[in-house]
């Protein structure tokens, strides 16, 4: 009860409830506007959070995180573009909302779908994380590596089109943070006799030039060509569904958030998964399917709940056994291991207050944040109007002031532009971020974790296959290898067999 | 079709040099240690085997491709408004980093501002050239700077504030 009672007083601190606020507000705007995203987001808050007590930086990343994915569907509904890849299968019904005039109406009942299923999601979370952190507890190096090595499998789920371009992708992830000092002997590696380069790239510096930079460049060639998205979005206000409709959804919201959640949970996976999971189970249960597509309210529902759920899912490897399972948690274990707070299950015994935090101020986040949605809609169909170029201009100075801070090192921004400047050379030639960012969250620990299981096993290498967790988890890792192995040459196959035809 | 698999074969070609590069520099500066499970070497020098292997395939996929159904995932080719935008934004945080460190915070935000808006975005109305600039830098500033006390970078020759 004391630790409840510390977290509660913790999480309505006044920091605390102004860096909800902040972040949700910044995970809003980023998450409506098509192209911008909330990763990038979690990228440019974060250094924010240096000098915050870590109460209060950890509900500014959570805002952010759950702002941006409730502020995805406000692009969907008005203008019919999914402001994050999440909000894809919002569009099906809350655009056609929105032409019949009955925008307002779609945005308040996808808030109050992405509040709810993000809440539901919790309720499994507190039940889950628990248990899968005692199991933990026992894990050794070798459990912790082959753990590990199952959190970067998850990169074939993440790779996009290719596997070995997601591989490519980690692989650099890996080597970008084997710069620096080696973390058993201390020797200096790819340092160039240089004292700057010791410490080794920053986590954050490299999250911030490999996702906004990029995103950048692309944007000024876009208005350069003339082809810059201009939107029109009409007049909305905010209006709320009434209670008979929402009880009417009940079933579409436990079913959504359900389905959310086991997806979020499932490391490599996501919103969009789950998003359009929960459409197509929603569609399939409706008794009338064929209004699915024409501005049904269910097909706005199941989505939003779905995929505001999968934020509870995904938290539960991430607290429980400090796996990151999309680019945006992988920021948040980075923002958590900046403020000295490392997942997994020695901090249920060494931290209970900050896990009691973390559940409360994840439902700070969602209420927070749908009250912001809900009454300051007009201000985010005014941000949708602000020409990208131009806000393209502020984030390269963000992105600037974020990574000066964290070390107060010019030299930092440095190689913040030199991280985007490979990055956007990667992504032109097809790798994707995201693998580079998993191979740069989970490097470190796994060079630690898998170095000192060899020293403690004197050099044998069977130590990593001795134990039943470790088993388990290399026959997950090759379980998700071959599923997207199987899944890439079935997709070639019908490609060749449509060619023929 | 041709594209996609010009950009794999550049790509693969360019990233199996780098891990060439990678594991020679790994072999000639990182000391082993004879008798050790592992070294400092071990795991650079994984990573750069790793990524060797897998360019290796990358470039022997480009070429021998046969498959149709990656031609239409093919990117288009670099144009001159892409180099535009590259040297836009590295040419910006260079010029930034520099005025930074002679001006401090917000001079060095309010001329860099100004300066990108009416040379590369070629915006002309005083509004948004005095505006946006000023009032971006002061709301960073007094958000960042004073209310969150976030350190900004001081000049070396002017510092406001």
């Amino acid at each position: 009860m004391d630790i409840f009672l510390t977290a509660l007083a913790a999480s309505l601190s006044w920091q605390a409830l102004l860096g909800t606020f902040f972040g949700a507000l910044v995970g809003l705007i980023f998450g409506a506007i098509p192209g911008l995203t909330y990763s990038m987001a979690l990228a440019m808050v974060l250094p924010i959070t240096f000098s915050m007590s870590h109460t209060a930086a950890i509900a500014m990343l959570l805002g952010t995180y759950i702002g941006g994915m409730t502020g995805g569907a406000v692009s969907a509904i008005l203008i019919g573009v999914p402001g994050t890849p999440s909000a894809a299968a919002t569009v099906l019904d809350g655009e056609v909302m929105a032409k019949q005039g009955k925008a307002s109406i779609a945005i308040g009942i996808a808030t109050i779908a992405g509040c709810v299923g993000g809440i539901l999601s919790l309720i499994v979370m507190l039940v889950s994380v628990d248990a899968l952190a005692r199991v933990a507890i026992s894990f050794g190096p070798a459990e912790i590596t082959a753990l590990v090595v199952f959190g970067l499998s998850t990169i074939c789920g993440l790779a996009g089109g290719s596997l070995v371009k997601g591989l490519i992708g980690g692989v650099i992830g890996l080597m970008l943070m084997n710069i620096g000092q080696d973390p058993i002997d201390g020797v200096p590696r790819f340092t160039f006799g240089t004292t700057a380069m010791l410490q080794g790239v920053d986590l954050l510096v490299a999250m911030i030039g490999l996702f906004a930079v990029p995103h950048v460049v692309t944007v000024f060639a876009t208005y350069w060509r003339g082809k810059e998205m201009r939107i029109e979005a009409g007049n909305v206000r905010t209006e709320l569904p009434s209670w008979r409709l929402l009880l009417s959804q009940r079933w579409n919201f436990l079913r959504s958030a359900a389905i959310g959640t086991v997806v979020g949970a499932i490391p490599g996976t996501g919103g969009p998964i789950a998003a359009f999971l929960a459409y197509d189970q929603a569609k399939r249960w409706s008794k009338h399917p064929e209004t699915f597509g024409k501005g049904e309210v269910s097909g706005v529902v199941a989505p939003e709940a779905s995929n505001h759920a999968v934020t509870g899912g995904a938290m539960i490897p991430l607290i429980g056994l400090g796996i990151p399972g999309d680019p945006a948690t992988a920021i948040i274990l980075g923002g958590l291991l900046i403020h000295g707070i490392q997942p997994g299950p020695l901090l249920f015994m060494e931290k209970p207050d900050v896990i009691m935090s973390i559940y409360l101020l994840f439902v700070l986040a969602y209420v927070v944040t749908a009250l912001i949605q809900l009454f300051g809609v007009r201000a985010f169909v005014k941000a949708l109007r602000v020409p990208p170029h131009l806000m393209a201009v502020g984030i390269l100075v963000m992105c600037v002031i974020g990574s000066f801070a964290i070390r107060n090192s010019l030299f930092d921004v440095g190689v913040m532009g030199l991280v985007g400047f490979v990055a956007y050379w990667l992504i032109k030639g097809g790798i994707p971020a995201t693998p580079i960012l998993l191979g740069l969250v989970l490097g470190p620990t796994l060079e630690r974790e898998a170095r000192t299981a060899m020293i403690m096993s004197e050099g044998s290498p069977a130590v990593f296959v001795e134990s039943y967790t470790a088993l388990l988890f290399w026959a997950l890792a090759l379980v998700i290898l071959g599923s997207q192995l199987i899944t890439m040459m079935r997709s070639r196959n019908q490609g060749s067999k449509k060619a023929a035809a | 079709m041709a594209a996609d698999r010009a950009r794999d074969l550049l790509t693969g070609t360019l990233l199996f040099v780098i891990a060439l590069v990678w594991i020679g520099f790994i072999l000639t500066t990182i000391p082993d240690s004879p008798g050790s499970p592992s070294s400092a070497r071990t795991f650079p020098l994984a990573s750069g085997i790793a990524l060797a292997v897998l360019s290796a395939v990358l470039l022997a996929g480009a070429i021998f491709r046969t498959s149709p159904l990656q031609a239409k995932k093919a990117a288009p080719a670099l144009d001159a408004l892409d180099w535009r935008g590259i040297a836009a934004t590295f040419g910006f945080l260079a010029v930034y980093i520099l005025l930074l460190k002679l001006t401090g915070f917000l001079i060095g935000t309010v001329v860099a501002l100004a300066a990108f808006l009416y040379l590369m975005l070629g915006k002309r109305s005083p509004w948004l050239l005095i505006g946006y600039p000023v009032g971006f830098a002061v709301a960073v500033w007094l958000i960042l700077g004073k209310l969150l006390a976030v350190y900004l970078p001081q000049g070396e020759l002017i510092n406001l504030f």
